[in-house]
Formats: structure tokens, sequence, C-alpha cells
């Protein structure tokens, strides 16, 4: 029988955490877990179930679980293990088989890190240029590019690099 | 009271009749949150973007490189709104403009002392005139006071001169004892009415004027 869905298209599918969790023997510990959302990544990103504590059910929404656990997210472990708490009713998990786990670990070892350099300085923007020209200033500085500093944020920059405003100069920086 | 009212029926009637020209009924633009879906919505699915990887790919990387780009030119821009109130060579300007003014300032001072040196010196100098002028006064009023004690001085002492000719000097201290022992003054009299004088022990005997002499002894 094929299915057919009806109404507005979601991202989320697949289980909640309890839903895996909670029917697994000691609920889990020591299994691997990952998002289907994650799925869009090539690297492997998955949780290892380091805890699991169970909260109260409200009404019949579904049930919220505290998992303390182990993340690697796009080939890179993370030093301290994470809580998933907020979005542990989110039905977007998956259980990894046991025969799979090898699989996923290997995969891990053997994943390359993504890399991207950018420019680590940008030229004046022209009109910049011409109003610090007519204040009589400096107008021969570049702009310093700041990087945001996030967790996952691989991009490091190059500070022997300029960028300019050039309409191809994005793409040769882009570098994956 | 009538009056009143036909002016309130003057202006309704005016207003009437701007209302008719000027008034438009405001609908609202947007459908309140509280109402419900409308009806012909109500089974609509709306079709979800679909953005190929690649495409995604490049406006992730566009955005991402506009937003840094936009923050270091704002923080640039912060440090020119900065360097504006806290430069150096803004500093320098704002110490030479107060320094100018400061000269300013004491050369309109240094004019003003002038002036009120002047002045000063005007007034002070017609004090001093009064002052010697007083002065010279009050030393030929002393002169002359000092010439008038010294003339009744003097009377004084022509008068005490004229005088010290007939004291009694121990040269002519025997010729006055003669005198006074040769014309003995009887002291002893009485006055009548009339203003005689009755010399004697015998009051009624009339006195002649002529002066009789007792002797002491």
């Amino acid at each position: 029988m094929s299915v057919k869905l009806i109404g507005r298209t979601t991202n989320l599918y697949g289980k909640t955490l309890w839903e895996i969790l909670g029917n697994l023997r000691t609920t889990g510990v020591g299994r691997l877990v990952t998002r289907n959302s994650y799925d869009r990544y090539e690297e492997p990103c998955f949780f290892k179930v380091l805890s699991v504590e169970p909260t109260a059910q409200i009404e019949e929404k579904a049930r919220k679980v505290i998992v303390h656990a182990e993340k690697i997210f796009r080939g890179k472990h993370y030093k301290e293990p994470v809580e998933i708490y907020s979005v542990s009713y989110k039905p977007d998990y998956r259980l990894i088989p046991k025969d799979e786990e090898q699989l996923w670990w290997d995969r891990l070892a053997n994943c390359k890190l993504q890399e991207k350099i950018v420019p680590g300085s940008i030229e004046l923007p022209p009109l910049m240029k011409l109003v610090l020209e007519r204040d009589n200033k400096d107008s021969n500085i570049k702009l310093q590019l700041k990087i945001r500093g996030g967790r996952d944020n691989v991009a490091k920059s190059d500070i022997t690099k300029t960028a300019s405003y050039g309409p191809s100069f994005f793409k040769n920086q882009q570098s994956s | 009271m009538q009056n009143l009212c036909k002016v309130e029926l003057l202006y309704g009637k005016l207003l009437c009749k701007t209302k008719a020209i000027n008034q438009q009924p405001v609908r609202y633009t947007r459908k309140p949150r509280w109402l419900p879906k409308a009806p012909t919505k109500m089974f609509r699915v709306p079709i979800r973007p679909q953005i190929s990887a690649d495409e995604s790919k490049e406006l992730f990387r566009l955005f991402t490189n506009y937003r840094t780009t936009m923050k270091s030119i704002q923080k640039q821009l912060e440090y020119e709104l900065e360097t504006s109130y806290t430069g150096q060579e803004v500093l320098q300007e704002i110490a030479n403009k107060e320094k100018i003014l400061w000269a300013k300032c004491m050369d309109i001072n240094d004019n003003w002392n002038a002036e009120v040196a002047i002045e000063r010196e005007q007034r002070l100098a017609n004090e001093r005139e009064v002052q010697r002028e007083d002065i010279l006064a009050q030393l030929i009023e002393k002169e002359e006071d000092k010439k008038k004690k010294l003339e009744v001085i003097e009377e004084i002492i022509r008068l005490e001169k004229e005088k010290s000719k007939t004291y009694i000097t121990a040269e002519n201290i025997d010729e006055a004892i003669e005198k006074a022992l040769d014309s003995v003054v009887d002291h002893k009299y009485a006055l009548d009415l009339a203003g005689n004088i009755l010399k004697g022990n015998e009051p009624n005997e009339p006195s002649t004027g002529t002066m009789r002499v007792q002797s002491i002894n």
C-alpha cells in the first residue's frame, strides 16, 4: 500500500529520543544514535549515549528526556559530553544498529576534516575610499576580516591574503 | 440659548458637508492574528521553495561573506567616529583652539585693565589734590590759631609785667612795710540803704566822707 502524505512537508522523520532509548535494555547506554537532519553532511555525525534520565510526560506531548552523550559532529569529536534535553522531543533520531557501529567509528577515523581558508583582510569599499581621500585621511588601509568564533566554524583566516571586490573573487577563495 | 443652538446647528451642517467630501472608509490592511484562517485558504498547502544544493551553498557563502565584510566596515566606521573625538590631531586642534581663545581673552582683559588703570590714575590724582588742599587749609588754620594764642599770651605777659612794677620784693619790703603801717585801712564798716558807708563803731553817726584813722594800738 502506497502512502500518500497530506499537508505540509517536514524535515523531521524518525523517532523521538525516548521512543528509541526507552525500549532498549539499560536505556541504551553505550549505543550510538544519530539524527536524520545530520545526513546532509558528508562527515559522520552521531552521539554515543552516556546516561539517560527520563522526565515526566506532559499530556499527550512527546516525552522529553535528559541524555548525556558524546557528540561527534562533522567528523569532530567534542571534548566535553553534551546534554540533549530541549530537542529530545523531536522525531528526528535514528538508532544505529550494533553491527553498523564499527562502520561509523571507521568512518570517523578515516574522515578528512574540511578545511576552509579565507582571506584575512579586504580592500576598502570604493565610496569609503573616496570619502577618506576627501577628508585627507589614510586611504591605503585594509579592513581586517574577523571570523566568527563558533565551535563548529572550520574557517581559518589567512592574513597574507587580501580580498577585493572583483566578481570572481569569492569563488577563488572558496576551498573545501 | 437660542443663539447658541443656532451656532451649533451651523457648525453641524458645516461638519457634515466637510465629512461628505473628506471622509473615506478605512479598513484594516491586514487580517488580525486572532481571526481564523480564511475559508479559501483553509486547505492550501504552501509549496516549499526548492533550492538546489549548489545554490544553497552559494547563497550561504555569499551571505557569510556579506556579513563578515559588513562587520569589518562597521568596525572601521566606529573607529573613525571614535578617532574623530579622541584622535591625536583632533585633540591637538582642540588644544590650539583653546589656546587661541585664551590669548583672545587675555587681550580683552589687558585692554580692560589698561582702561581701568587710566581711570584709576585720574581718580587717585584728583584725590591727592583734594587731600593736599585739605592739609594746606588745616596747616593755615593751625598757624592762625597759634598766632591768636600767642597774642593772648603776650597780652597776659604784658599785663603781668605792668603789675610786676608794684610787686613787693626784698629790695622794697621795708618801704612797703612802712607804707602799710602808714596807711591803715579799716574794713569794718556798714552800709545803709542809700549806700552810704558807715564807718566806726557808731552806726548812727553819718559818715562825713573823711576817713578817720584809728591807731592800732
